[in-house]
């Protein structure tokens, strides 16, 4: 499988070329439904995600609620 | 008669606002709002970290509570409009409490930026809480941009020091329109009440529980004092003098002669 590379949560990594949000997710073992994704300064919708392949390049933030005033 | 916090239409009994930042165990939190008896729980929005992912915090939260997430870690207008719609997107709702702040030390909130914030949430349907410096004049912009509520500091975040502002929030409560929410540095119950007693509308407490011995004791006794010190300022506080004024009568004391 061809791989290429993207920055998730700042971190730059090879992913496989046909990765989308919902799969790098499901890898990662991270609940979907408990995140919100944006790639490349777009937010993507929830129902969104399985449809959302990754591109060369793209800057992704895996985001969620956590403790805070 | 009920005496209802009403935010954007939206009425909740509690004046007490909880933070679920700082806690040892997230696991009390659950305890802790039920203490405190509140309605509205704020939460903060960071990225994922997949080497050691975290507990959700929603699960802590009871259903049926306002999620009022936070922006905090925006240091300008468009990285806190960046973090509301992400907040947005979480599917909780469209409260979002705007918290901008560039200074390090102090950690005091960026009014301009603030204000540029409100505006353009506010225009998407959020219902805007700012956090804010106490002044009269970027209260009154806050409120003209959209907020649904302002939320001065009393002091430092995370500093206990209490209502340092109290003056500047007097004037807030006497000009405002809109409730009036101390936010950041109330750190005992007493700090609470002479707030409430002094007219606002509600408080946003977070340290002051999450960093006590024992956090469910100290929600319940901020719910008395803000409770009580709602009740005293409803009930409206008698005027302060410089010399005594006696309590008792001074007429009729026994070895005085009547005179006839």
């Amino acid at each position: 499988m061809p791989m290429m590379t993207v920055t998730i949560n700042g971190k730059e990594q090879q992913v496989p070329e046909d990765t989308t949000v919902l799969g790098y997710l499901k890898e990662m073992g991270i609940d979907p439904l408990r995140v919100v994704a944006e790639v490349s300064g777009v937010i993507i919708d929830k129902k969104n995600y399985g449809g959302c392949i990754l591109k060369e390049r793209d800057v992704v933030e895996i985001i969620q609620f956590v403790g805070g005033g | 008669m009920r005496d209802d916090l009403i935010i954007a239409g939206t009425s909740v009994r509690s004046r007490l606002i909880t933070g679920s930042g700082k806690y040892r165990d997230e696991r009390i939190i659950k305890d802790v709002l039920e203490a405190a008896g509140c309605d509205i729980v704020t939460v903060a929005l960071r990225r994922v970290d997949f080497d050691r992912p975290r507990e959700n915090v929603l699960k802590h939260i009871p259903k049926g509570k306002v999620i009022l997430p936070n922006t905090s870690g925006a240091r300008n207008a468009s990285e806190a409009v960046r973090i509301a719609r992400l907040a947005k997107a979480m599917g909780c709702g469209n409260w979002i409490k705007i918290e901008v702040i560039n200074d390090q030390k102090y950690l005091l909130p960026d009014n301009m930026e603030t204000i540029r914030a409100t505006e353009t949430l506010a225009g998407e349907g959020f219902v805007v809480l700012p956090y804010m410096s106490p002044d009269l004049a970027a209260a009154r912009r806050l409120c003209d941009a959209g907020a649904a509520a302002i939320m001065p500091l009393g002091a430092p975040i995370g500093s206990n020091r209490g209502l340092r502002t109290r003056e500047l929030i007097e004037i807030l409560v006497a000009e405002m329109s809109i409730p009036v929410i101390v936010d950041a540095g109330i750190g005992r119950p007493s700090h609470a009440a002479a707030a409430m007693e002094a007219g606002v509308d509600a408080i946003l407490l977070n340290t002051a529980i999450a960093t006590a011995d024992d956090p469910v004791a100290m929600a319940r006794a901020f719910r008395l004092a803000i409770e009580a010190g709602r009740s005293a300022f409803l009930a409206g506080l008698g005027s302060e003098s410089r010399s005594a004024r006696p309590s008792s009568p001074l007429t009729g004391f026994l070895e005085t002669e009547e005179k006839v």
